[in-house]
């Protein structure tokens, strides 16, 4: 009743998962079976003629590190989406999806961030330690990452500074094959909504960021480019990006 | 000392880019009170003595400020601002007890020090304790050298503005006089002749000079904790209200134990500070340099032309006495450093003094001031990162304590403007639902209709005439549950944060929001 701006998006995608499995077992037939790999080199039609098995995407979660902070602020945060569960339940992606951002170039809207350096975007570390994470300057900030060739991109999992209660300002997720990020763009995520970053008013939910990450369904779109962007938060002006996991294949 | 001022103004010329700390905001509302009603009525359990709010007044008005909607933040950080410059330039009374360059050195590590320079910006009580506190020592110092009246009479008036600064004032009174005592130890097998002999012994007190300084100190005291003697009340709850301050500094009264900090808290931030992945601080130079002053009480001879001994073993004693007490107090700012540093940065300059008179060759002279020059260019790059935008109210900046957040701007500038798209304009209803609420009526100071509770006390479920409901409602996240349950009206909903640990949450009229919204487009 009282979330007249935020459409019921968020609720599609926590069974997003589902549908994605009731929809390749009926297009499949033979539910449950897996035939060929997934490797480099398919292309789009090889892939949709394939069989999947849909497994609970495996993102390894870091330590809850709300140092000194009370566990309501976190549960608060979670109650703002008035539909969102204790804890995020399990998201199922075709089995042999690959976090494929590891290891990959990282650039950024800040290329000489004062605190922390780009590779530990995608070093793999999650943790909240204050060397995990890097921090980029004032106003909309982003970090994109190049895939290297295209994917079939399922889920982003990104986390911000997860050591306190901290709420992201306008956070936007967004792929394309255009590393300028100025023509075939989708917009994965963006709860941008009084439109700071320019890039559209967003309608999903602001978030309190915390060790389980942010999860967002990309639905298989297919790219190369990634970018997540936010700017400042609820404690000052700055973006921080600690890790970000593309589940693709 | 001219230049080491116009510096110190430089880098303190934004007064007004870091946002409000809840304590300097508390301070400029009460200011705002005794502009406009023209009295000031002093409470006892909080909120310190009224000497700020009298120094501010005329600079205030000077700058044409009335009340509080027409304050900027930068306004009343003038005044400890304008302290630490008479700080730096009063120094020059101690010039014949620390040497020339024992003064100029002081002077230079006070206006590159990171910790004076950020507090020298900063609304509170604590540079203009520190400078009376300066001034008690430097007009008994000059009463020594010459026992003029005056002298006294301006050591009185000191001492009565430290007691109507801040009831710490008792721990530095305290310390000078251990500080004293210890330069009226006689050491052990001296004859009388020596002491007499010896031109750093001090000059006898008159006693009736003694009597007119605390007269003047009383005096001076009452007048302003009675608020022109509007206020009889005053003087007394002055004397009563070290009753809460020490349970305060246990950290047993009020929200005091959110405050405790282990007892080398001082230490390390003066030596090594780094908060996670943050810079490293350090005044080290200064802590160095006051070691070597200290050690020059045993080494400094006045017929070379150093610092004076005496001086040198009262800057030593109070420092340490300060230190100690400070240290062991549970209770714990980080501006309470600034007395014992200020202590600290005169033994230094006696340290140099000493160096300086006791090395006689040109070369270790040049290499005591290359020390002191890239010592106290150490500290004025601090002082820069200090007060630079990034660092100004963040955490990882030891000066920054509990300092509300720079994503304050972003409500303060949401609330101007949903103001332009609500019918009522200013008069628009707010109200604020928050534990400890501050800063926020520094922030709101424009609006003319905010209510604020530490607790949900209004019931937002009952129907009410539609203009006298909130069009914002701000509210600490973990008590807005109960007003979203209470809520019969659509609104929306985004996170501000206060500082660090307190999120808000604003609920915004829907109607005002799509206003607001369109234009966003």
């Amino acid at each position: 009743m009282f979330d007249r701006i935020m459409p019921a998006r968020s609720a599609i995608r926590r069974v997003t998962g589902l549908v994605l499995a009731l929809s390749l077992m009926a297009g499949c037939g033979d539910t449950g079976a897996t035939s060929g790999d997934a490797g480099e080199g398919n292309d789009t039609a090889k892939t949709a003629s394939k069989e999947y098995q849909l497994a609970p995407l495996p993102v390894k979660l870091p330590e809850p590190a709300f140092l000194g902070t009370p566990a309501h602020l976190v549960e608060a945060g979670l109650r703002f989406d008035p539909d969102a569960p204790e804890r995020r339940p399990e998201f199922l992606a075709p089995s042999d999806v690959q976090n494929v951002a590891l290891g990959k170039p990282v650039t950024s809207s800040d290329p000489h961030p004062i605190i922390g350096s780009l590779d530990l975007v995608t070093n793999g570390d999650k943790n909240a330690r204050d060397a995990d994470y890097v921090e980029l300057g004032f106003g909309p900030q982003w970090v994109q990452i190049d895939l290297e060739r295209e994917y079939d991109i399922y889920a982003i999992v990104f986390w911000q500074r997860h050591d306190a209660a901290i709420v992201y300002n306008a956070v936007i997720v967004q792929v394309s094959n255009d590393p300028e990020f100025k023509e075939g763009v989708t917009i994965l995520f963006n709860n941008d909504h009084d439109n700071s970053a320019g890039l559209g008013i967003g309608e999903d939910y602001q978030f309190v960021s915390n060790h389980e990450g942010k999860l967002v369904d990309a639905g298989g779109v297919r790219a190369r480019y990634f970018r997540v962007q936010s700017s400042g938060n609820t404690l000052d002006d700055f973006s921080h990006f600690t890790e970000v996991e593309v589940w693709a294949r | 000392m001219i230049l080491l001022i116009g510096v110190l103004v430089r880098q303190n010329a934004d007064l007004g880019h870091r946002p409000m700390h809840a304590d300097e905001a508390v301070h400029a509302v009460r200011m705002a009170t005794l502009l406009e009603h023209g009295r000031f009525q002093y409470d006892p359990t909080e909120f310190h003595g009224p000497s700020l709010y009298y120094l501010s007044y005329p600079v205030l008005r000077i700058q044409g400020r009335s009340d509080l909607a027409s304050f900027q933040s930068r306004d009343p950080r003038l005044i400890p601002l304008l302290a630490l410059v008479t700080l730096i330039a009063l120094s020059a009374l101690l010039i014949d007890g620390l040497s020339r360059i024992g003064v100029a050195a002081a002077a230079l590590l006070t206006a590159t020090s990171p910790a004076m320079a950020y507090y020298g910006g900063y609304f509170i009580h604590e540079l203009v304790l520190v400078l009376a506190t300066f001034l008690v020592i430097a007009s008994v110092w000059r009463y020594l050298q010459r026992p003029r009246l005056r002298w006294m009479i301006i050591a009185g008036l000191s001492l009565g503005l430290m007691h109507a600064t801040k009831a710490t004032c008792i721990i530095a009174w305290f310390a000078m006089l251990v500080g004293l005592a210890a330069c009226l130890i006689r050491p052990s097998g001296a004859r009388p002749k020596d002491t007499v002999d010896d031109p750093s012994q001090p000059t006898p007190f008159k006693r009736l000079h003694v009597v007119w300084g605390l007269v003047a100190a009383v005096a001076f005291s009452v007048v302003l904790f009675s608020g022109g003697f509007t206020h009889m009340r005053g003087p007394i709850d002055s004397v009563l209200a070290w009753g809460p301050y020490f349970g305060r500094g246990m950290g047993t009264a009020g929200d005091a134990a959110i405050h405790v900090h282990p007892w080398d808290t001082y230490l390390r931030q003066l030596l090594h500070w780094r908060f996670g992945n943050g810079p490293i601080w350090s005044q080290a130079v200064i802590v160095a340099f006051a070691l070597v002053g200290a050690a020059g009480v045993l080494i400094g001879r006045r017929d070379v032309g150093g610092p004076n001994p005496m001086l040198l073993r009262f800057l030593a004693v109070y420092t340490l006495i300060m230190l100690t007490i400070y240290s062991l107090i549970p209770y714990k700012t980080p501006w309470l450093v600034l007395g014992m540093l200020h202590g600290m940065i005169l033994l230094a300059g006696g340290g140099v003094g000493v160096l300086w008179h006791l090395l006689r060759n040109p070369l270790p002279r040049v290499a005591v001031v290359a020390l002191l020059l890239a010592g106290s260019w150490h500290l004025h790059t601090q002082t820069q990162r200090a007060l630079s935008p990034r660092l100004a109210a963040d955490p990882r900046n030891p000066y920054a304590y509990a300092h509300t957040g720079t994503a304050i701007n972003r409500l303060e500038q949401r609330i101007n403007d949903l103001v332009q798209h609500h019918p009522q304009g200013r008069d628009m209803i707010v109200h604020v639902i928050c534990e400890n609420y501050w800063p926020l009526p520094w922030y709101l100071r424009s609006l003319n209709h905010v209510g604020y509770w530490h607790d949900v006390a209004v019931d937002y479920g009952l129907e009410t005439d539609p203009s006298r409901e909130p069009a914002i409602i701000l509210v600490e996240l973990d008590k807005s549950e109960t007003v979203n349950a209470m809520l019969n009206r659509p609104m929306h909903r985004e996170f501000f944060g206060l500082r660090p640990g307190v999120l808000l949450m604003a609920y915004i009229d829907a109607e005002l929001w799509d206003a607001f919204i369109e234009t966003r487009r």
